[in-house]
């Protein structure tokens, strides 16, 4: 049931970045990048973990605004919504192989 | 930059006003008011309005006394705030553990000249207006208060993206600092008021938006990224950022006294004490966590921690003296403008009524170029309706707001029912305001009807005040108590101004008016010719 439910939600978001990519990239996919791009980063900064995750928290307001620029700046529609998708899967691949912080 | 962009980036702006625009209008307004949250905390209780005492009794007594109904071990936390000019009695709290399950929190206030138990009274009003604002009363069934939280920061977000896309669009933007054309149509006329508002308060709509963002969405974000960083082991994320006191032992240990620690002052920075928050009291495990007030610094306080026989501890987590923890702790005082007394409050209350006043304005120019000229691609009776509820919604919650100043004060049934009763005149005050929008066939003069009705509610609240607190205001300075006489004093000042900004508005369209009065002066031209 749960992956009936997954295999329809990828279809729709695929469905809808093919037939409105600036406005899925803009409603989903900036999000997503957000979520992923900063917990990637996060993982991936050799810096004390406190620290590290109350700079984080503040840049992800200036993060998710600046993906929802990109949407609406670039002149190539899907570039934006790809872009995006691309930093979500290999910040999610980022977030699965790197071990817990200790 | 190329025609496209320009426009993409225009159309963004536009349809995140129009879409959203109602939204943000209510977030900046409620947040505007819900700045006073403890200011008006006097006004709605009138038990409260008491002068602060000069030798007042002893709050280590009070508090042990009180303590002393409960087990020791079954008490979670204590804590106890010292009065002051804002609130001149002690406030004590404490946090029961439960062995059903959860824990029970307690709340009493005493009179600081007497050490009489202050009337109990539940949350009303001014939690209501801090509420509606901070996390929209969003309820248990839905979600609870942090998805109210989080999408109040996502409308910090859309309106970062307002700024940036606005900055973009209006290219000259140094010369919107100074043009208001006053006497040119309707559409003009509040485009210019739209760009004025916008680009004066620009570094403070950039600020509050940023600050309002991080703070809601910091809530519903945080806890994913940090899940995702650690996998789903919440626990040790907190064990890391926001490490607990630890247990009890079990060795009992006499605690400092509450009336000792008043007279502390910050061992740096000299600052006085405004309260302190107690784990594991009676233990020798116990840790007192000193919050000294920040006397203009970008803080709620100074923080720092004592151990059961009184030496310090070092802050760690997020408690820790780093810049990051200094940058986030600073951003719900700049937000709240808490940090500079009542005049940089009633700045903030302008500055955020003119943001408010602005998004409003935004929409309204959207409406009206799509109504009256050929860009619009709907009906005349599509805009009409959409200006109506442009109206409804804005005045509704300008109106709501007047209206549970009223309904609060006279509310007899049972303090637990309070906050409740509360929101539902709130939201049945909106609700008929947003009804009344829709019967009114022009919404020139529903809107000058709504903040007719606003500065009159605004001017009657002062009677309120003095008929359910049974004391005039003067009587109240002269008691020693100013707190509340200058809300009142606040009300009578904002029923005035909207009162005065009433008689100035246009009972129906400027252009309907000048087509008439230009009809007026050719037939009367034409008069004589004719006769």
């Amino acid at each position: 049931m749960g992956y009936a439910i997954g295999g329809v939600v990828v279809l729709f978001l695929a469905w809808s970045t093919k037939r409105k990519p600036r406005l899925t990239a803009s409603l989903v996919w900036s999000l997503t990048a957000t979520i992923f791009g900063i917990a990637a980063f996060g993982l991936l900064l050799p810096t004390e973990l406190t620290p590290t995750l109350l700079w984080l928290s503040l840049a992800t307001p200036l993060v998710w605004l600046l993906f929802l620029t990109w949407a609406q700046w670039d002149g190539r529609p899907y570039r934006p919504a790809l872009g995006m998708i691309a930093l979500t899967l290999l910040s999610a691949l980022v977030v699965w192989r790197m071990p817990v912080p200790a | 930059m190329d025609r496209d962009r320009r426009v993409r980036i225009y159309d963004a702006h536009s349809w995140t006003g129009i879409s959203l625009g109602l939204f943000l209008f209510v977030v900046c307004f409620t947040g505007s008011v819900a700045m006073f949250h403890n200011e008006l905390m006097s006004w709605e209780d009138p038990n409260r309005r008491i002068a602060l005492s000069d030798a007042p009794v002893s709050g280590d007594e009070l508090m042990r006394t009180w303590a002393a109904e409960y087990p020791l071990e079954d008490i979670e936390f204590i804590s106890l705030w010292y009065p002051t000019d804002r609130e001149p009695y002690f406030q004590g709290r404490l946090t029961i553990h439960q062995d059903e399950g959860g824990d029970l929190f307690k709340q009493r206030r005493w009179n600081s000249q007497s050490g009489e138990l202050l009337p109990d009274r539940e949350s009303g009003l001014s939690t209501w207006l801090l509420g509606i604002h901070r996390d929209l009363m969003w309820p248990d069934v839905l979600g609870g208060r942090t998805i109210g939280r989080g999408l109040v920061g996502i409308a910090g977000i859309i309106m970062l993206l307002s700024i940036v896309t606005g900055i973009i669009t209006h290219r000259k933007i140094l010369r919107e600092f100074f043009t208001f054309r006053r006497t040119r149509t309707v559409r003009l006329k509040w485009k210019d008021a739209h760009n004025v508002l916008g680009t004066w308060t620009l570094p403070f709509s950039i600020m509050i938006a940023f600050s309002g963002a991080w703070l809601g969405i910091v809530a519903l974000l945080l806890p994913i990224t940090g899940a995702l960083v650690f996998k789903g082991d919440t626990a040790k994320l907190i064990e890391i950022v926001a490490p607990g006191p630890g247990g009890r032992t079990g060795e009992a240990m006499s605690p400092i006294s509450f009336d000792e620690l008043a007279l502390r002052r910050h061992p740096e920075s000299g600052k006085k004490l405004a309260g302190v928050f107690v784990t594991n009291w009676g233990d020798s495990a116990a840790r007192y966590q000193l919050s000294y007030y920040p006397d203009g610094e970008l803080k709620y306080y100074e923080v720092e921690q004592l151990d059961a026989s009184g030496e310090t501890v070092p802050l760690v987590g997020t408690l820790a003296p780093m810049a990051s923890s200094r940058v986030v702790a600073s951003l719900s005082p700049l937000h709240y403008g808490t940090y500079g007394g009542l005049a940089l409050k009633y700045l903030y209350f302008a500055l955020g009524i003119g943001l408010s006043v602005m998004v409003a304005l935004g929409n309204m120019v959207w409406i009206e170029r799509r109504w009256h000229s050929a860009e619009g691609q709907q009906s005349p009776a599509f805009y009409a309706r959409l200006s109506k509820l442009t109206v409804g919604v804005c005045m509704g919650v300008v109106l709501a707001t007047v209206a549970v100043f009223y309904a609060d004060p006279f509310y007899r049934g049972d303090e637990e029912g309070r906050l409740a009763y509360v929101g539902w005149a709130y939201f049945a005050a909106w609700f008929l305001v947003i009804l009344a929008a829709f019967r009114f066939e022009n919404s020139y003069r529903s809107m000058r009807l709504f903040m007719a009705l606003t500065g009159i509610g605004l001017l009657g609240l002062p009677l309120v005040s003095a008929f359910v607190g049974g004391a005039a205001p003067w009587t109240l300075v002269d008691q020693g108590h100013y707190a509340a006489p200058l809300t009142d004093l606040t009300f009578l000042v904002l029923g005035a101004l909207t009162l005065w900004v009433t008689v100035r508005l246009p009972r129906e369209r400027l252009e309907q008016l000048g087509r008439r009065a230009s009809r007026k002066a050719r037939l009367e031209q034409e008069a004589p010719a004719t006769g």
